[in-house]
């Protein structure tokens, strides 16, 4: 009896994740059959494959939204704003994991409450300060103010890193007279490589993609990133839809070859990061 | 405070309890060191620009190049009369109802099954994770292509003979709010699911079968015995989602909708950006986010209480 019924309950359940899978797939390749078609292909007969192939969708997009720029300048933002939380957050991270006391418990649970601020509800304050200090518009401000956003993620995760390394290893450099920035420079930080390339990967990711604060802050003028350029591309050429699809694919491939590289890293981020939060 | 403190030293041998606090203030000390930069970018550019969205909320002030003045709480006054706010309010309210019920389940629901490593479940969890990888704007051309009137949607309706349901989806003012929800939705229940399996592949599997030794169904072991065990990381991913709808996916609608057509997409997260960037009503905007803020806030108490472990 029971047998059918798990039987019965698991094709149910697996119409269910094949119709999801499916919903993920089939707007993707969608996406990606309209890049190689024009127009008049597109509009009719939207299901069939592109015949002919039109590559030439990609050279007019990455042409005409200026998509290499706007690329060169998402990879100058996004790893200005990766070092620059690396920077920050691994000290910090040393400070609250491997120097036990009220205050590091303290910051800890501050960190991690920072983790259910979203970002978005700091925009405006964060575009009057790019105003008023005479940097809006400017890459420079984009890539100081938002390690802020990254910070509780990126703490919470290094924490735990730095969590699992034994404390022996502290103690008896104490004895030999380390100091703490001996002990987190030559024994810590060594030690948390892994740590260090989920967060950075995972911070890569999520400023790449990144678009609001870009919007608002750096503007649609020369420092556009990829993310702003793909709008206004869309914008332009609201009837070209083949164009715009190769734009959208020029602009995710980055970070479709990081996930393939990083897929098991950025999955044990992410699940490390919301057991915290 | 402080004379309690000095009576009990006096009272107690005084010379190791004074060696006790040095050793006690120095690693208050190494600890501000490492985490001051932290603390510094956490205070400046997180915390204080929160607070200064009450402040903001109190003043007039139009456009960048306006002075701002005190009014009190009179765009909160505005706010309870606006009709834009109250369809905002509206669907926003529909917005989230329709995603948590639909999330809550299917994440848990899929999250088990990839747990259960069946034949395909690294294929599947590597394919429930991709969406969430995809930026909000290419996101926004993916799925134009598919509400688009000649786009993927209607194209499949058209083939499947039920060309009479065939219409502009973003265009309709009984769809535009949908075609947002489906977006958020495409990305989020993989990624919900994932975590779920994630956390569930930390629990044992003896559990399962000692219940389905018991003669429990799968899908009796699966709501009886997992959910009440994985509740409050559900309760976390809960959350997560709820603040994401709530403020994050105005994106989205920018990118989609754009409110329209007529109010019927403008969600709350979407009104302050347009208050603040398209009428330049800086103040007026903030309003809003102090309404956000106090939604997201209680939001995020009753879903912990909750999903809180009931041990």
């Amino acid at each position: 009896m029971n047998a059918i019924k798990n039987r019965i309950s698991s094709s149910i359940v697996w119409i269910f994740v094949g119709a999801y899978t499916l919903t993920i797939i089939g707007p993707m390749l969608y996406l990606l059959l309209s890049s190689f078609k024009n127009s008049q292909q597109l509009y009719s007969q939207p299901l069939a494959p592109p015949h002919p192939l039109m590559a030439s969708n990609y050279t007019t997009a990455v042409h005409a939204g200026n998509l290499f720029s706007g690329i060169r300048n998402s990879f100058i933002v996004t790893t200005g704003v990766v070092l620059l939380s690396l920077a920050i957050s691994l000290p910090a991270a040393y400070g609250i994991a491997r120097i036990p006391s009220r205050l590091s418990r303290l910051l800890e649970r501050g960190f991690a409450v920072g983790l259910l601020i979203p970002t978005f509800s700091i925009l405006i304050p964060a575009f009057l300060l790019a105003a008023k200090s005479g940097f809006l518009g400017t890459q420079k401000f984009y890539i100081v103010f938002m390690p802020a956003t990254a910070l509780s993620f990126s703490i919470v995760v290094l924490v735990q890193f730095m969590r699992a390394i034994p404390m022996q290893l502290d103690e008896a450099a104490t004895i030999d007279g380390a100091s703490h920035w001996k002990i987190f420079t030559r024994i810590i930080l060594p030690l948390s490589k892994a740590g260090l390339a989920v967060v950075a990967v995972f911070n890569f990711v999520t400023y790449w993609n990144e678009y609001l604060f870009s919007l608002v802050l750096i503007g649609v003028g020369k420092g556009r990133t990829v993310q702003v350029a793909l709008p206004i591309l869309q914008g332009d050429r609201v009837t070209d839809y083949g164009l715009v699809a190769a734009g959208a694919v020029v602009a995710t491939l980055p970070i479709l070859i990081v996930f393939i590289i990083f897929r098991r890293r950025m999955q044990g981020a992410m699940l490390s990061g919301a057991v915290k939060g | 405070m402080t004379t309690e403190g000095v009576g009990r030293t006096s009272a107690d041998a005084g010379v190791p309890r004074r060696r006790a606090r040095t050793k006690r203030a120095a690693p208050t000390r190494s600890v501000l060191l490492f985490t001051g930069p932290a603390l510094l970018w956490f205070v400046a550019f997180l915390i204080l620009p929160l607070i200064a969205i009450f402040w903001l909320s109190t003043q007039s002030w139009d456009g960048i190049l306006d002075t701002p003045h005190y009014i009190g709480l009179h765009n909160f006054r505005k706010l309870v009369g606006d009709t834009e706010f109250h369809a905002a309010v509206k669907n926003t309210a529909i917005q989230l109802a329709v995603e948590l019920a639909i999330i809550i389940p299917a994440g848990f629901c899929f999250g088990y099954f990839l747990s259960l490593r069946r034949r395909g479940w690294g294929a599947l969890t590597t394919i429930f994770f991709i969406p969430i990888l995809i930026s909000a704007s290419a996101r926004a051309v993916i799925f134009t292509g598919v509400f688009t009137s000649s786009g993927l949607l209607n194209g499949l309706l058209t083939k499947l003979g039920l060309i009479s349901l065939t219409q502009p989806w973003l265009a309709n003012s009984h769809t535009a709010l949908y075609t947002v929800v489906a977006v958020d939705l495409w990305a989020a229940v993989g990624f919900n699911a994932v975590m779920t399996a994630g956390r569930l592949s930390g629990v044992s599997t003896e559990l399962r079968e000692a219940a389905l030794i018991d003669g429990a169904s799968q899908w009796q072991t699966m709501w009886r015995v997992y959910w009440p065990l994985v509740l409050p990381f559900t309760g976390v991913l809960v959350i997560l989602h709820f603040l994401w709808v709530l403020i994050q996916s105005s994106q989205n609608v920018l990118l989609l909708t754009q409110g329209g057509p007529g109010h019927s997409s403008v969600t709350l997260g979407y009104l302050l950006y347009n208050k603040a960037f398209v009428t330049s009503a800086l103040g007026y905007s903030q309003a809003i986010g102090v309404v956000l803020f106090g939604v997201g806030a209680i939001g995020v108490a009753v879903i912990f209480r909750l999903t809180k472990s009931r041990e």
